[in-house]
């Protein structure tokens, strides 16, 4: 019979070769032989193509573990790998102590690294949702007077944004953010009831605003949403507000109760993780603040935002923005020897890297900060690895015996160190799962009780996996390198002889550890006393300004007309001096604690020539006596006298400011806000804090405005708070109906700037104590370990003679100098450290010394408490127990 | 006969006995094929015919190779004693079953 051959091309080559090497050699004759006959005569009949698919197909059913290999699961390596896992198993129940003080120091460890960076990634990631991020920026302007650099700002002027678009080719759209939208809107019910809110994320915004940005509008259309004036989107939440289940859109909503603006458009609420935190946003064309203001090179109120190109980078950008302005207003900076430079921040940066930028929109993260917590994990971590390093080494006497088995029956070195990097692999692997689970169940309650918003979900994100993933290997490597290292030097005979291996008492590789241990930890409580002391400092320093027992209320701004708003203050001013419990009024166009907004530059006979900015303050003839502000010289505003509209005071710092040497030069002087109006000055006042001591004090000018102002502050008097506010408030719902009682205390808000430094304390506080914890633990174990190999010795000493103390002497005092080593060195790191924080704040505490003492003796009592607390019950043992079995 | 066979391999029992000297994997799923109208797998034939071979039914010896099996040998399989035995009980238990169906003319129906 004339055979046919079989042709090899046809084959699917790669499942040929699958199948040969999984398929046990017995087998392969009679499987890969029926499969290529089968091949063989299918291709005949079907084709190749079915033929190939056939044969495939076939091999994949034929992969079962029938027809596999055996040779593979009785193999040495894998039988020995099951036996490293189970000795480690076995060592970790067998010595319940020391594994616990490993793996709850790794896990703590672990725990605070996940936990910072969770924060970490949330700060990472802000704004990085908008289209085409990467080209999005910001354009913010450094001002420069006299050559140096007075002020940086986040918002510029409005004719920059039509300008860039017009003379950039680059520049593919820009947008405009104004940020004067606040004060009363207000909705008229069916009912005839008034809805009304006082606002502060309300902005007023260019037309495409919705396609520069990626905030995703729900109902309207993204392009006309805001392009004709009087049209407004809101929020979900604002709309919900405003007009419950009913749909919004057309319907009609108040600004300060006479403009009326259309519902066009509703907005999902913005992302957590977007520095801009809007409500409503109305078009920009609705605005008409200052005449003609498009092309106004004054003000500089708007947030700028502009898309450019692909391919452009972000240096040439700044480099042609750098002398724009030169262009715009030569005549004005020659006269007043200024310069101002445009440059631009990345949009994924504004939240990171706004420090120092004026007028932002509002509190943004640092850098630092995350610098700070990063370097505080990291030190965590790392000393709960050298926990494992330092326990692991020290129990190297009693695995010494194992070792030395392992190596008598014919272990090469290699495979011990395999067994012991398997044992801190599977330590560092426990810690990160306990570790994630404590996490994800512990971050709840960290966001209630610290105000934060770190989002767990975020443990699952590829960035946080793939670094837990690093964190165990570069974790078993680290930890269980040295260890595996010592264990496996020990030479069989010597061990199983009975020669306890022991390092004589010269500075080893463990006390190093030690000593690094505590100086983190000392260090790290330096740190946290020196935050609190700050914070203490800043909060108890006199502020030159009265704000105890301060009620302010939002002014209204929903009237009729100006005149309008005008009588009823007047009415509301009569009613207020008629109830008990009131001793004061004043109106303000800003109060501390709050941002002003409001700044020009103004010459004097001093700088004839160069504007000098200072921050401008609208107040009435009861501001400086209400507030307790001293008066050094000249006198305050009086309402009978007419022409105090033209009257100014200065406080101190804008009295320098100017080039006045003393407050009695400075009166009758004037002031003059580059324009041919100019200013008497009638009075100097004490300096104040308008912001916190974070910041400096700022040069204010105060100009008489007795009719409006945004802040009414009511002095409050008497104890029944309760009955005052509730009079207040019907007095003035009964003169405002159309506008909300919207108060805050002053004392309140004033702190309330702190928060962010509350937060970074107790969350510095936390992490401390978990970095003199796992120390601790370390250290617990070593002395554990110590008195556990002693405790003949001890006996010994005991039965001859020794007292219980000179026992624990014996046991602390090398433990003792370890810790005194660290104290040395922790101190001049601390004060490096500390004094770098410090130059955050324009007010400092001074370091001083009582920081170190009490920080560094703490440090040494809870090391001795730790030390001892095993000592005295080494001490204590009855010698009989030690000594009775040999 | 204690041991129980399924309906699969029953089938290729007889399968591989109308066919001596020539029952090994491929041939009897093209046989399987060719009167049960029905595919199933030669891995599925394998696993059968060693469960056959492990109960004592058929047994097997490996034969010559030939050049379209890319020269590798067959493991031929042939009926032994027992595997008759079982056959023939079961057609035996079956032919008293056909002779105990009650004769019925359908066609007197209706």
């Amino acid at each position: 019979m004339k055979q046919g051959s079989l042709d090899h091309q046809d084959l699917p080559n790669w499942a040929n070769r699958f199948l040969e090497w999984y398929c046990a050699d017995e087998l392969i004759d009679e499987i890969q032989g029926d499969l290529l006959e089968a091949f063989y005569y299918r291709k005949q009949t079907y084709g190749l193509r079915k033929a190939r698919w056939w044969f495939i197909w076939d091999v994949l059913k034929f992969f079962r573990p029938s027809s596999f290999r055996k040779r593979s699961f009785n193999s040495i390596p894998i039988a020995m790998f099951k036996n490293y896992i189970v000795v480690s198993l076995r060592n970790f129940r067998k010595q319940k102590g020391y594994s616990f003080i490993n793996l709850s120091g790794l896990v703590a460890g672990i725990a605070a690294c996940l936990l910072i960076s969770l924060h970490v990634l949330k700060e990472l990631s802000y704004d990085n949702f908008h289209p085409k991020a990467e080209s999005t920026y910001r354009v913010v302007m450094d001002m420069y007077g006299n050559g140096q650099l007075k002020v940086k700002s986040a918002p510029v002027y409005p004719a920059v944004a039509p300008a860039l678009l017009a003379e950039f080719p680059e520049v593919e759209m820009v947008t405009r953010i104004l940020p004067f939208g606040g004060g009363v809107y207000s909705v008229k019910t069916a009912s005839g009831t008034l809805v009304r809110y006082n606002e502060e994320h309300a902005v007023l915004a260019d037309a495409n605003f919705f396609e520069m940005f990626g905030f995703e509008l729900i109902e309207g259309d993204k392009r006309e949403a805001l392009n004709e004036a009087n049209r407004i989107v809101l929020s979900e939440s604002a709309a919900a507000r405003y007009f419950g289940d009913k749909d919004p859109i057309g319907q009609s909503i108040y600004w300060r109760g006479t403009r009326e603006l259309m519902v066009t458009g509703v907005f999902k609420d913005f992302p957590e993780n977007s520095h801009m935190k809007f409500e409503l946003i109305t078009s920009l064309k609705s605005w008409n603040g200052y005449e003609d203001w498009p092309n106004n090179w004054g003000w500089y109120d708007f947030y700028t935002f502009v898309k450019t190109a692909d391919n452009v980078d972000q240096e040439t950008l700044d480099a042609r923005l750098e002398t724009f302005l030169d262009g715009k207003k030569a005549e004005m900076y020659e006269k007043y020897n200024a310069r101002e430079v445009l440059w631009t921040q990345n949009i994924r940066d504004i939240h990171l890297y706004s420090e120092g930028l004026g007028w932002d929109m509002g509190e943004n993260g640092g850098a630092d900060q995350i610098y700070f917590l990063s370097v505080i994990a990291a030190l965590i971590l790392i000393i709960a690895w050298v926990n494992y390093v330092n326990l692991a080494t020290a129990r190297a006497v009693k695995r010494a015996k194992e070792v030395g088995i392992r190596k008598v029956v014919g272990a090469y070195r290699s495979n011990l160190l395999l067994q012991f990097l398997v044992e801190s692999f599977l330590y560092n692997l426990f810690a990160v799962l306990l570790a994630g689970l404590l996490v994800a169940l512990a971050v709840p309650y960290i966001n209630g009780a610290l105000e934060f918003t770190l989002d767990r979900h975020l443990l699952l994100s590829t960035e946080v996996l793939s670094g837990l993933l690093v964190m165990v290997i570069a974790g078993s490597l680290c930890s269980g390198l040295y260890p595996a290292f010592v264990l496996t030097s020990f030479q069989p005979v010597k061990v199983l002889k009975g020669k306890i291996y022991k390092r004589n008492g010269s500075f080893g590789f463990r006390q190093v550890l030690v000593i690094f241990q505590f100086t983190a930890s000392i260090t790290l409580i330096l740190g946290t006393f020196l935050v609190v002391k700050q914070l203490n400092y800043m909060r108890n320093q006199e502020l030159g300004i009265n704000i105890d027992q301060t009620l302010v209320i939002h002014s209204p701004s929903s009237g009729r007309d100006e005149e309008d708003l005008e009588n009823r203050l007047k009415l509301f001013k009569e009613e207020l001096n008629a109830t008990p419990g009131i001793a004061g009024f004043t109106l303000s166009n800003s109060v501390p604690g709050i941002e002003n907004f409001f700044i020009s530059g103004y010459t004097s006979k001093h700088y004839p020539n160069q504007l000098r900015d200072i921050y401008r303050m609208y107040i009435d003839e009861n501001f400086f006596d209400q507030f307790e502000i001293d008066l050094i010289a000249g006198r305050s505003f009086d309402k009978n006298l007419k022409t105090d509209t033209a009257a100014v005071l200065l406080n101190l710092n804008a009295m320098n400011h100017l080039g006045f040497n003393t407050p009695e030069e400075a009166i009758g002087e004037k002031v003059n806000p580059g324009n041919e109006q100019s200013w008497n000055i009638i009075g100097v006042v004490e300096n104040y804090h308008q912001a916190s001591l974070k910041e400096d004090l700022d040069p204010i000018i105060f100009f008489y405005n007795p009719n409006a102002g945004n802040y009414y502050s009511l002095k409050l008097s008497g104890s029944s708070l309760g009955s005052i506010m509730d009079d207040v408030e019907a007095k003035w719902d009964a003169i405002y109906p159309d506008n909300p009682f919207d108060y805050f205390f002053l004392d309140e808000r004033f702190d309330r700037q702190y928060k962010s430094d509350e937060q970074f304390n107790a969350v510095f506080i936390g992490f401390a104590a978990l970095a003199i914890f796992v120390a601790c633990l370390g250290l617990f174990g070593l002395v554990s370990f110590t008195a556990e190999q002693s405790k003949k010795e001890i006996g010994i000493r005991k039965v001859l003679g020794a007292s219980s103390n000179a026992l624990v002497m014996l046991l602390a005092k090398d433990y003792a100098k370890l810790i005194l080593v660290a104290i040395v060195l922790a101190f001049p790191l601390g004060y490096y450290w500390m004094s770098s924080w410090l130059n955050n704040f324009a007010y400092q505490t001074n370091i001083g010394a009582g920081i170190f003492i009490f920080g560094g003796s703490l440090m040494a009592l809870i090391a001795f408490l730790t030390v001892s607390f095993k000592s005295f019950s080494a001490a204590n043992n009855n010698p009989v127990n030690v000594l009775r079995d040999e | 006969m204690s041991q129980s066979l399924g309906n699969l391999e029953e089938t290729i029992l007889l399968l591989v006995a109308v066919m001596p000297e020539e029952a090994y994997g491929y041939t009897v799923a093209e046989a399987y094929a060719e009167h049960m109208k029905s595919r199933i797998s030669i891995s599925a034939i394998h696993t059968v015919l060693k469960r056959l071979e492990k109960k004592g039914l058929i047994s097997s010896k490996m034969g010559g190779a030939t050049a379209e099996r890319g020269g590798r040998r067959k493991r031929i399989f042939e009926v032994t004693k027992v595997g008759l035995s079982t056959l023939e009980q079961i057609q035996e238990s079956r032919q008293k079953l056909w002779q105990m169906m009650p004769k019925v003319n359908f066609s007197y129906q209706l």
